[in-house]
């Protein structure tokens, strides 16, 4: 498939269109700026601290409150902050300060309206809750509660194309807008435009339909996505499916996506057009992590066909070229993602195998190689330094023929192997410092049969906020809190893989035995209770209540559906206050039958003793730390993805930016093919509440016949504007 | 002068699931300040659901609990990240007996002293 790139020329419309979406974000982050310097101010002119003071028996009023959300630029966020805030102003506001209102029935207010809402994926929840008091001057107090709360989806957060996310757009990545709350429309549509000399001036976008329930159809949402100008387009519609398993759920697939797609483009290379519309099946799924949490694998298939078609203009055709025609292919595909604290490394390889015409025979192969390597650190507080590179290779074999389109074009446009906006292989040699698909010249002909490009892209951000304040994210406390969540979940994972233990099984076995045992038991002791009668009650009594209570702990981990590790660790504990088995050895044997001296009695605790014994040997052979590897494998992504979250990504940021492209295609043959080189600089601009956007320019130090001295390139990209 | 702000409560959730994805306790640990005086209580949230598609909705156990202050410590190092064992028993006994309590099979205050245990583990 073919897809316009983000990547184009910049021109006077665009900076124009540029200039609306600043000022538009501007309000928003200015506006905030306006809001916190005034109560800067108001900071200023009192002197009171509140520690070590009770609030409540000193007489202090509320003067004001507030609630703090890295999301309230959310629509649905903003929306519950304000009934939040409401309810808590006329509860708290103006009136006597009592821990009971400020903390318990505010907080219970803020947790009603559920700030971290329900996704339609299975991710992992972290949620922090923080009520503070400050300016304790004049007999009155401010209150604030900070909220902050994100869910991240444990395996895919690896991916190169979800790290772009997480610096554009936070909220994505941090499960807060793949909402069921009724605030969010299930209709997203993201503007994107730009100007190019070849193309023209082009608008288009990404438009999404996400319904809650997509009738019985084996997909999640449709989506409609393009761009167009007088010279050119690009439009595809698409239906998307997905299923992701929870962390804790059993298997090795972590994600699965598919995809029926029709494409249309048609683009101007500068001396022709090349032209397609074809419809694509798409499957790809991907595994849990593996080699100890530090990578997970990719593979994935797609059917496609429709046609190719050409508008030669000045195109030399190749030989075994033809400028029309339908088609065939088979494309797979594989790959493997890895993160770590500060790098993501991503490799894919695709293989098309495409036939003129509806033919059961290989006219062209196609190979491709994309490799991309991410690269963060934070200099000085938040001030991050991103490093991005991209190597792509590609072949063609052509034992047949081959549409033109289907040869290589480089430049700024950006070709796809797949349709998928989750998985991006590149399939053409990029460079910035050529407009449009200039770079196509070739020995042969136009279009290439070989290519390579390594795009390298760096930003340091000057200016930024920070998406959690910064005297959350160096507090000790907040620290270990927030690591401690994802160390439960870790935790609770480890309890999964226990359950896989065979020892667990043999255990899990014994348990229906070791409930007739207590049957039994209990029915000699009602004997001889009987036989007794009179005789030491309260020892009946303890006998009494300790088989019961081991009985329903035993009766519940047997018809639980769920790991009953839980109750099991329970049954055999050796803490007394635990509704433990030797308890009822303690009670029916050593205390009643201690006075009792009854054979039967013996033989019945015996038996239920032998059981425990058979158990607990069994339960203390699991492999626990072979399960805690295990776990803390699987959460590996997800706790490098939540360090990065909440410690290096920023609510807007402004990075200059530098970038170097080399492209070569071929066969080359003197000025034709070959080597260019696009080294350029320019400015990123990243605000997660409106928009982000770069612009630069970029040398074409070694031009070719018909290439220009550089480009201005310019990528814009607008939040959801349903949103 | 600004003042730095005092922290008067911090709550932190730990989001459990079970692996067959049917039932979900969020175990959410409060830190009270009042002046010099530090409190702890647990709020336990039971959910449960019959398909995994379904949403889990509203509670249908949730029960708040004052920690023993002899369990301040052991409350301090569980807002740090419940261990293996701490997970397992909210999931398992704590959840359990919450929802027996909730149908009058035990004592309210017997659930209570349950889901208080897990610090203990």
């Amino acid at each position: 498939m073919k897809s316009k790139a983000n990547w184009c020329h910049g021109a006077f419309a665009g900076v124009v269109f540029l200039l609306s979406v600043i000022v538009c974000g501007a309000q928003t982050c200015f506006g905030q700026a306006g809001e916190a310097s005034a109560k800067v101010v108001e900071k200023d002119q009192s002197v009171g601290s509140c520690d070590g003071i009770n609030l409540e028996t000193s007489g202090f009023k509320v003067r004001s409150i507030r609630i703090d959300d890295p999301f309230l630029f959310l629509p649905w966020v903003k929306a519950r902050q304000k009934r939040a805030s409401d309810q808590i102003t006329g509860l708290i506001k103006g009136k006597p300060f009592t821990y009971s209102d400020v903390s318990d029935k505010a907080l219970k207010i803020i947790e009603d309206e559920n700030f971290l809402p329900e996704t339609s994926d299975a991710r992992v929840q972290i949620r922090l809750e923080f009520v503070s008091v400050e300016n304790c001057t004049g007999g009155e107090v401010d209150v604030v509660y900070r909220i902050y709360s994100t869910q991240i989806l444990p395996v895919l957060s690896a991916r190169p194309e979800e790290r772009v996310k997480e610096r554009e757009t936070p909220q994505t990545p941090a499960g807060q807008t793949t909402v069921l709350a009724k605030e969010s429309s299930p209709l997203h549509f993201t503007p994107t435009g730009g100007y190019d000399s070849t193309n023209l001036l082009f608008g288009g976008g990404r438009f999404e339909i996400k319904p809650r329930k997509f009738w019985k159809l084996p997909f999640k949402s449709a989506i409609i996505k393009g761009e167009a100008s007088p010279r050119m387009h690009d439009v595809s519609g698409a239906l998307e499916g997905a299923y992701d398993s929870e962390v804790t759920s059993p298997g090795w697939l972590a994600h699965a996506d598919w995809l029926l797609n029709f494409s249309h483009y048609s683009l101007p290379t500068g001396a022709g057009d090349i032209r397609g519309g074809h419809l694509m099946l798409h499957f790809a799924g991907v595994t849990k992590p593996l080699a100890g949490g530090n990578m997970s694998l990719r593979f994935g298939g797609a059917l496609d066909g429709g046609n190719r078609q050409t508008e030669p203009g000045a195109l030399l055709l190749a030989p075994n070229t033809i400028p029309n025609a339908g088609f065939g292919t088979l494309k797979l595909y594989g790959g493997l993602d890895s993160r770590f604290a500060r790098n993501i490394l991503s490799a894919s390889y695709g293989l098309e195998l495409g036939s003129v015409g509806p033919a059961a025979r290989v006219d062209w192969r196609k190979h491709i190689l994309d490799v991309r390597h991410q690269f963060w650190y934070s200099l000085g507080s938040h001030h991050l330094l991103d490093l991005d590179s991209r190597f792509t290779l590609g072949r063609l074999q052509v034992p047949g023929k081959v549409p033109l389109p289907e040869r290589f074009f480089g430049g700024t446009n950006e070709e796809l192997l797949i349709a998928s906006d989750d998985w991006q292989i590149r399939a053409n040699p990029v460079i910035r410092a050529i407009p449009a698909s200039g770079l196509f010249q070739t020995a042969e002909g136009a279009g290439g049969r070989e290519f390579f490009s390594y795009n390298f892209t760096a930003a340091y951000g000057i200016w930024r906020q920070t998406l959690v304040p910064e005297e959350l994210t160096s507090d000790d406390e907040f620290n270990s809190q927030l690591e401690g969540s994802i160390t439960s979940v870790t935790n609770t994972l480890q309890v999964f893989y226990y359950s896989k233990d065979p020892h667990y099984s043999n255990v899990v076995s014994q348990l229906p035995g070791a409930q007739t045992a207590l049957q039994d038991l209990q029915t000699v002791v009602s004997t001889a209770q009987g036989t007794h009668a009179g005789q030491v009650p309260e020892l009946f009594d303890a006998c009494t209540d300790a088989i019961k209570a081991v009985a329903r702990r035993i009766r519940n981990a047997i018809s639980s559906s769920r790991v009953p590790y839980g109750s099991i660790a329970e049954v055999l504990s050796e803490d007394p206050d635990d509704d433990q088995l030797l308890n009822v050895k303690q009670g029916c044997e050593t205390d009643l039958n201690g006075v009792l001296k009854d054979a039967s009695l013996t033989s019945a605790t015996n038996r239920v003793e032998t059981l425990r014994t058979q158990m607990l040997a069994e339960f203390n052979q699991i492999d626990k730390e072979q399960a805690e590897k295990k776990a803390i494998d699987d959460m590996a992504f997800t706790r490098r993805t939540l360090n990065t979250l909440f410690n290096d990504v920023n609510i807007y940021s402004i990075s200059p930016v530098f970038v170097f492209d080399v492209a070569r295609i071929g066969p080359r043959n003197g000025v034709f093919g070959g080597t260019r080189y696009g080294p350029g600089a320019g400015i990123r601009f990243e605000l997660a509440t409106t928009a982000h956007f770069t612009l630069g320019y970029a040398w074409n130090v070694k031009q070719g016949p018909g290439e220009g001295r550089g480009n201005i390139f310019f990528a814009i990209g607008v939040r959801d504007l349903f949103h | 002068m600004a003042t730095k702000a005092t922290i008067i409560k911090i709550k932190v959730n730990f989001v459990l699931n079970t692996p067959n994805g049917l039932r979900r306790v969020i175990f959410g640990l409060e830190k009270d300040t009042q002046g010099d005086v530090v409190s702890w209580a647990i709020n336990f949230q039971l959910f449960e659901r019959a398909k995994k598609s379904d949403p889990f909705g509203d509670p249908i156990v949730s029960l708040d609990v004052d920690v023993d202050k002899a369990l301040n410590t052991k409350a301090e190092k569980a807002s740090k990240g419940l261990t293996a064992t701490q997970a397992a028993h909210a999931l398992g006994p704590a959840a359990d007996d919450a929802k027996a309590a909730e149908e009058g099979e035990i004592d309210q205050e017997d659930a209570q002293k349950t889901v208080q245990k897990t610090l203990k583990k």
